[in-house]
């Protein structure tokens, strides 16, 4: 059923998408290279002793697991594996965002502008442009391989280990390639394939989350073993690598066979849909507009609420999933004396970071929506509405107000689902709500700067606001201390000063980044409604 | 009162004049043509008059209010369609008339639906599979179906079929007896000179020419096509006539307005036995000011 003519034109794709991309690749291989080699350098500078004792509050603090890959006693010594398994949650971010934004970008998204209409019309078979689009994120993920490698080698990291763990996480870049090139045929936006694949990558991780949580404990507490779970997981196969321990390469085969499986699926699905169009076929809808949707306030309810549906429903599973293990952890721990002190401090910590982690996504769904005014500016009907008589400062009032109530909603929502499932008492529930809302002024200030960018530099929006989101969760509390980074740029992150724990931000700063917030979201406002549209 | 008063605008795009001095003016219930090449400056001059881009320099006021200023007051009088009518893809084409309506200052729920069913669109269908016609289709539904006082269009039938494009044309025809005042760009020649009172023509950020139709081709020659009995000697040498073609005592030229008496009588001195006399055509109008530059010298150079 496949034909060679169902291939033509794909060496001219390849090349036409590795021209495309060819400052986007260089870019990507720059930054990531530097990026492992700063961060490999800073776990060198760890000694041993410190070492042990970031291990052992690993082991000891089922929170720290979510993050962080399973540990033993082995790395100590081995900057390689130290560093690999405290990496592994930003390498995976990395190669799924990688992979998942090249392939839609050379598919989906050309079938989105028309563009794939013109190559569809000339010399192309029916697989070439998905192919090229997979290829070219092969490769890609092949330029990432190497910077790791280039990176490890460089911080004087063993060959044979860091060769093993490149080719790894290569690998795991393929199954992403693979999930977005099966996501860009499911959905006919280009902004749902994304949300597909993205939903793709938060299962992978919960799962090897879920495994590594609740994992068991190395009898002398210098280690943990993942639960079955972590085998149900892509990110877990390559923890479980271990390249530098026990290097078990045959778990490769394992990315191979769902990587073929994945590019199959595509292949079929593209075969069954038609260009331009998903495999869900678009149902006829209204033929007249429901009362509320009247204004801009409608408008945004309308056009995000699936959005926020996306991201609200998970967010309750997770809350309630972890919430109710924070206290279950006591049973496989109880048997040993050592945890008997920490435990109840832990398992509270424990629900802290959730919601903290929480405020990380739920400001990457903010700036998201902030940000949607700007696609609706730049090509999209924004002109016509605003020919009506809506005022500008109306329009963005909406769509931050959307923003920052279906936040406030997330962050209530979680912290009531802890504490609910983890059976915490009153007075805990009340200091639960206390942090979320603590939490919230930072995804307030993080998408008020993102108000600002659009007010002031609409071309450079996007990048500028995903970069303040980016800076934010690295150098936050979770991030920061992971990648060793000294204080003062931890301190650049709001997160930092609202930090995890209660009782450990004061009231002053708080307040400080209320102001802060208030006067860049303000700034936003008067910038857009003073400049000139770009469209 | 004009609806529309535009004195010395200039508009600048970092260090690229988009638009140089211009003046327009339009007055209650008139329909406007505004035309010229691509990158005129068309669409940058109209989304100045809704206020979405700042001037450099000059006055801009659309019912004596500031263009800029007094934005969102003007807009309650105001239906405008893209050139582009880009819509949101998982909305119904219904759902965003009405939304459109609302957002301006209402919908007449009888004629909203007549245009629909003039327009021969399905309402219901997500706009994401509307073609660009379709999408067009209901941009000017929402227009027309609006109670604007001021109708803008930027090239509205240019992805429209014929069929549709005469509808379009009945629905201007209807809103000018209406009393509204309506300003549309357009390439379709054959729509702005049956549409419209008065053009007026942009080229690379000026308006080169503005007026009534009928003023605009006194200014211009006159196609002449004629017989004589005896052959006109040396008739190209005669001044005003241009672009002359002879075959025999047949004779085909361009004679400019001014000049028509003189020419007449020599004509009629050599025994006129035919006369066919031809307005310009829109077309040529435009062709003319397209093709030529500024300076008036290569406008005689092409006609002679």
């Amino acid at each position: 059923m496949m034909k060679r003519q169902d291939f033509a034109g794909l060496p001219a794709l390849i090349r036409l998408a590795l021209r495309r991309d060819r400052t986007r690749l260089i870019v990507w291989f720059v930054v990531f290279t530097l990026m492992v080699v700063a961060i490999a350098a800073g776990n060198g500078d760890i000694d041993p002793a410190e070492r042990l004792e970031m291990i052992r509050n690993t082991v000891t603090n089922p929170g720290m697991r979510i993050m962080l890959g399973p540990v033993n006693p082995e790395m100590v010594g081995n900057l390689g594996a130290f560093f690999l398994i405290r990496m592994s949650f930003l390498l995976t971010i990395v190669l799924a965002l990688f992979s998942t934004g090249t392939v839609l970008r050379h598919t989906r998204h050309n079938e989105e502008t028309g563009c794939h209409e013109m190559l569809g019309a000339m010399v192309t078979g029916r697989f070439a442009a998905l192919s090229a689009a997979i290829i070219v994120a092969m490769l890609g993920n092949g330029l990432l391989g190497l910077g790791l490698i280039i990176g490890l080698l460089a911080s004087g990291v063993v060959f044979t280990g860091t060769l093993i763990a490149g080719l790894t996480y290569v690998l795991l870049g393929f199954i992403f390639t693979g999930m977005a090139a099966v996501t860009a045929q499911l959905s006919s936006s280009t902004r749902g394939a994304a949300g597909l694949a993205h939903i793709g990558l938060a299962i992978v991780f919960m799962v090897n989350a879920i495994g590594n949580v609740s994992g068991t404990v190395l009898p002398d507490a210098s280690g943990y073993d993942s639960a079955w779970p972590v085998w149900l997981s892509p990110m877990g196969w390559a923890q479980q690598v271990a390249p530098y321990d026990v290097a078990r390469i045959e778990l490769w085969l394992l990315f191979i066979v769902l990587f073929i499986g994945l590019i199959a699926a595509a292949g079929i699905l593209v075969n069954r849909r038609d260009v331009g169009q998903g495999i869900l076929a678009a149902r006829a809808g209204k033929k007249t507009a429901a009362p509320w949707l009247k204004g801009s306030f409608g408008l945004v309810y309308k056009l995000e609420r699936i959005s926020f549906l996306a991201w609200f429903v998970p967010l309750i599973f997770i809350a309630l999933i972890f919430g109710a293990s924070s206290e279950s952890y006591g049973s496989s721990m109880q048997d040993i004396d050592f945890f008997e002190e920490i435990f109840a401090a832990s398992a509270a910590f424990f629900r802290f970071m959730l919601l903290s982690l929480g405020a990380l996504a739920v400001t990457v769904f903010a700036v998201g929506t902030v940000l949607r005014l700007r696609a609706e500016e730049n090509g999209g009907p924004l002109e016509a509405v605003l020919a009506t008589p809506t005022h500008r400062s109306r329009v963005l009032l909406a769509q931050v107000l959307f923003a920052w109530v279906a936040a406030w909603l997330m962050m209530m929502v979680m912290a009531l689902g802890i504490g609910v499932s983890a059976g915490v008492d009153a007075a805990g529930m009340a200091e639960l709500i206390r942090a979320a809302l603590r939490q919230y002024i930072g995804i307030v200030l993080v998408s008020g700067g993102a108000v600002a960018c659009f007010g002031f530099l609409p071309r450079q929006a996007t990048l500028l606001s995903w970069l303040v989101v980016g800076v934010a969760a690295l150098t936050g509390p979770f991030l920061g201390p992971i990648l060793n980074l000294p204080d003062v740029l931890q301190s650049f992150s709001p997160f930092t000063h609202i930090a995890i724990m209660p009782g450990e931000a004061s009231h002053n700063i708080l307040v400080l980044l209320i102001l802060v917030a208030g006067v860049a979201t303000g700034l936003g406002f008067l910038g857009f409604s003073r400049r000139n549209m770009a469209f | 009162m004009s609806v529309i008063e535009i004195k010395n605008l200039t508009k600048y795009y970092g260090k690229f004049k988009a638009l140089d001095q211009i003046n327009l003016t339009l007055n209650e219930g008139e329909v406007l043509g505004f035309i010229g090449p691509n990158g005129a400056g068309k669409t940058t001059t109209i989304r100045i008059l809704l206020g979405l881009l700042r001037k450099s320099d000059g006055d801009v006021h659309l019912f004596g209010k500031d263009a800029w200023q007094d934005a969102v007051d003007i807009h309650r009088h105001i239906a405008y369609v893209p050139g582009d009518v880009h819509l949101w893809p998982n909305l119904t084409g219904g759902e965003v008339i009405d939304l459109f309506g609302r957002l301006g200052g209402g919908v007449d729920p009888a004629r909203r639906e007549a245009l629909i069913r003039m327009f021969d669109l399905d309402p219901s269908k997500k706009c994401r599979t509307y073609s660009k016609g379709n999408r067009q289709k209901v941009g000017l539904i929402a227009a027309f179906a609006s109670n604007a006082e001021l109708i803008i269009l930027d090239e509205p039938t240019s992805g429209l079929d014929p069929l549709m494009a005469s509808i379009f044309q009945s629905c201007v025809e209807e809103a000018k007896q209406a009393g509204r005042t309506v300003l549309m760009s357009s390439h379709i020649l054959a729509d702005v000179e049956k549409l419209c009172d008065r053009v007026a023509i942009i080229r690379r950020g000026q308006i080169i020419e503005t007026g009534s139709l009928s003023a605009m081709r006194h200014m211009t020659r006159n196609t002449l096509e004629v017989e004589t009995v005896k052959p006109v000697e040396a008739l190209h040498t005669v001044e005003g006539v241009h672009g002359l073609k002879a075959q025999g005592n047949h004779y085909v030229f361009e004679l400019d307005h001014d000049k028509m008496d003189a020419v007449m009588q020599i004509l009629v001195s050599h025994g006129l036995r035919h006369l066919n006399s031809s307005p310009p055509t829109l077309e040529a109008l435009f062709m003319r000011h397209y093709g030529d530059d500024l300076s008036g010298k290569t406008k005689s150079r092409r006609s002679s």
